[in-house]
């Protein structure tokens, strides 16, 4: 599937860039291979628009904030958060250009990330309880772009097997590469997905854990949100909650911008958190090095004969077949190179 | 010519790695284009696969071996040499079942290099007696990719014009701008150049070449091989026998990878190694700075850049090319270079 060529995709909600950036200024960023410029104005309110003046095309995300407008960095002229056009200082009587406007997206801001939709949005964004709850912190992991589909980062972290390749210096053991199947239940515009996967202890995750044993075991909870947001809770034995939530953004067809943070039920003194970025950065980037490796047009289709497969690939076969039916249910056919030379071929 | 795209190129054999460097961890490579694993098989065969597993599409160059089978680094499919896949872990006892595995290529030893090709070769790999012959040393000297295509290495080696300017600050005469005309010949390879040429012999040439003159004649036998490899042999007045080894594969259609090796008909007491690597690095240095900067879209017709006549084996390299193409059906695919005007018109 080549993510910018499905419409239906803008219709979800992504969190795209942590506030704090966004505080500092307007940002520019990728969604979907649309250039939106993402800002707060003076009321707080934050706002994402296509990033470029109607006038002649400069970027907004190069201007800054006057008010409750953005002013662009060629000639001045000024866009409210609905990109109405409410200024343009060669027509200083005019209050703006009627008529005049870039597009804007819908936009919020939610656990401390700024989150858009370019269409109207088919799903909300979930409600963690955990975000408002005293015995929970929330700890910012990553935002970085990698060089691979969004899908791909999707399927490999709802996939048991890989673990046991993948993370076997972190936390996989190769010599038991037989993973257990998780039960999976759907519902609107995901999935849930639950097993008990037995897993290696290393020496920094006794610590993260507080757990000496050589070996624990990791009961998952496992939230798909469609199409590229995941929620991995995972609770240890002795309680511990460490729940990773997951968006890999599509930037492109072959690039998307990873977002992560966790929220845990202990404190600063008990772990780190430095110590439990540590572990997770350990992990994200042996998941990285294979992952950037991969084709991004995975093929949805399971039957196509691009890829092969085993039954620990069900979750991944489950996404990809919803994905096919979200499509077919906005009149869309799956965009791919794939199909696309085989029927060339024919 | 944009070298991924003529099918035809995909039917030689390829040199990709000096065999003492393939050992025993998987190494990528790719060519024209295309993306391969290589690696030894369990009885040391060097293998060439496909650079991607056809459960997930990760790299297996990025896995590692286990007894001579390349395991992905994803979930731990096994393939053997011959792209079938031995192993599946998830599975009981981990059988892979029939019928899965990834595309092979051909790939063979020869020369103390591995060569792959991608389809049916057209031709063998040129014999090199020398290569296996007691009398001539062997020096490997560089493994490393230059931002050119084949074919402009391949017509730089063969042009005695560029001497005087490219390697002015080496072996060229700088004051003797007028080359020498080449003598070509027909060889099973390609062709076979013949040229006496007087160069410049710098104090590290002296060394080399044991001959105490500022100046000397080298009498080049140079062969091409189809399409982007050569062998030159130079013999000095005193006998003394150089030659130079450089075999090259196209990466895509910018890029090629680049081994040289010299085989040497005096020793290491005569010359030490060190010091030929250090001159003839200096001369590929001279090369590779300037064919960077030219066109990688080579036109095979003589329209689209201007000639001369010592242009003259580079032209019949563009020739036979042409002539390749077309018996296989093929045209030219070219990215549109513009045409350059002639002196007259950019003057007026």
């Amino acid at each position: 599937m080549l993510v910018t060529r499905q419409p239906v995709l803008r219709r979800f909600w992504y969190p795209v860039m942590p506030k704090a950036l966004v505080d500092l200024g307007p940002q520019p960023f990728t969604l979907l291979d649309e250039r939106i410029v993402l800002w707060k104005d003076g009321g707080g309110r934050y706002a994402a628009m296509a990033d470029r003046c109607p006038h002649r095309s400069a970027a907004l995300s190069k201007g800054w904030v006057d008010g409750n407008a953005l002013v662009c960095p060629y000639h001045g002229w000024a866009y409210d958060g609905r990109g109405i056009c409410v200024r343009v200082p060669q027509r200083p009587d005019s209050g703006g250009l009627k008529g005049t406007a870039v597009q804007s997206f819908a936009c919020t801001e939610r656990y401390g990330h700024v989150w858009v939709a370019l269409d109207e949005p088919l799903a909300p964004i979930p409600d963690w309880t955990e975000e408002s709850d005293p015995a929970y912190r929330r700890i910012d992991q990553f935002y970085e772009p990698w060089n691979c589909a969004g899908f791909r980062l999707m399927e490999n972290s709802f996939d048991n097997a890989h673990i046991h390749f993948v993370h076997r210096r972190t936390f996989g053991d190769i010599n038991d590469p037989n993973p257990p199947q998780p039960t999976i239940e759907r519902f609107d515009y995901g999935f849930v997905a639950r097993s008990d996967v037995p897993v290696f202890n290393t020496d920094l995750q006794k610590k993260n854990l507080r757990d000496d044993g050589a070996f624990t075991v990791r009961h998952i909870t496992a939230h798909w949100y469609m199409p590229f947001l995941r929620r991995l809770h995972i609770r240890y034995p002795n309680g511990l909650d460490h729940i990773i939530v997951t968006a890999a953004t599509p930037i492109a067809d072959g690039s998307c911008q990873v977002v992560q943070f966790c929220f845990r039920n202990d404190t600063e003194t008990e772990a780190a958190a430095a110590d439990i970025i540590a572990f997770d950065r350990r992990v994200t980037e042996e998941d990285r090095e294979v992952l950037e490796g991969t084709d991004f047009d995975a093929p949805l289709d399971m039957n196509s004969g691009v890829e092969r497969h085993m039954p620990s690939d069900q979750p991944g076969l489950l996404m990809r077949r919803m994905l096919l039916e979200l499509l077919a249910a906005h009149g869309e056919t799956e965009q791919t190179r794939h199909y696309a030379g085989r029927q060339a071929a024919e | 010519m944009l070298v991924t795209q003529q099918k035809v190129l995909r039917r030689f054999w390829y040199p990709v790695i000096p065999a003492d460097r393939l050992t025993d961890a998987p190494a990528p490579f790719t060519l024209l284009g295309t993306k391969l694993v290589l690696f030894r098989d369990a009885a040391g065969k060097a293998s060439a696969l496909i650079d991607r597993c056809c459960h997930r599409t990760a790299r297996l160059s990025q896995g590692w071996l286990d007894s001579g089978n390349i395991v992905c680094p994803y979930h731990g499919w096994t393939y053997a040499g011959d792209g079938r896949c031995v192993r599946i872990p998830q599975r009981p006892g981990g059988d892979p079942g029939k019928g899965i595995g990834v595309e092979a290529f051909r790939c063979s030893e020869r020369h103390g290099v591995v060569w792959v090709a991608l389809e049916e070769p057209l031709g063998d790999i040129p014999d090199l007696p020398e290569y296996d012959d007691p009398a001539y040393r062997r020096v490997f000297e560089f493994y490393e990719p230059w931002q050119a295509p084949g074919l402009r290495i391949m017509e730089n080696s063969f042009d005695n014009a560029h001497f005087a300017f490219v390697h002015k600050a080496s072996f060229g005469i700088v004051d003797e701008p007028e080359p020498v005309q080449p003598r070509l010949e027909p060889h099973p390879a390609g062709f076979v150049m013949y040229a006496d040429v007087p160069v410049k012999n710098p104090d590290i040439q002296k060394a080399n070449l044991g001959i105490a003159s500022d100046r000397t004649i080298r009498q080049y036998e140079k062969t091409w091989w189809m399409p982007f490899s050569r062998k030159m042999k130079v013999t000095y007045p005193n006998g003394l026998v150089h030659i130079i080894m450089t075999l090259t594969a196209p990466i895509d259609d910018r890029q090629s990878q680049v081994i040289q090796f010299l085989l040497r008909s005096d020793s290491e007491a005569d010359a030490p190694a060190e010091n030929l690597i250090k001159f003839d690095r200096q001369v590929t240095h001279e090369d590779m700075t300037i064919l960077a900067a030219c066109d990688d879209d080579v036109p095979l017709s003589l329209v689209g850049e201007l000639h001369m006549p010592t242009d003259r084996p580079g032209l019949e390299m563009r020739r036979m090319l042409g002539k390749l193409l077309a018996e296989h059906g093929e045209a030219e695919v070219r990215r549109g270079a513009p045409v350059p005007q002639p002196l007259a018109s950019a003057a007026e």
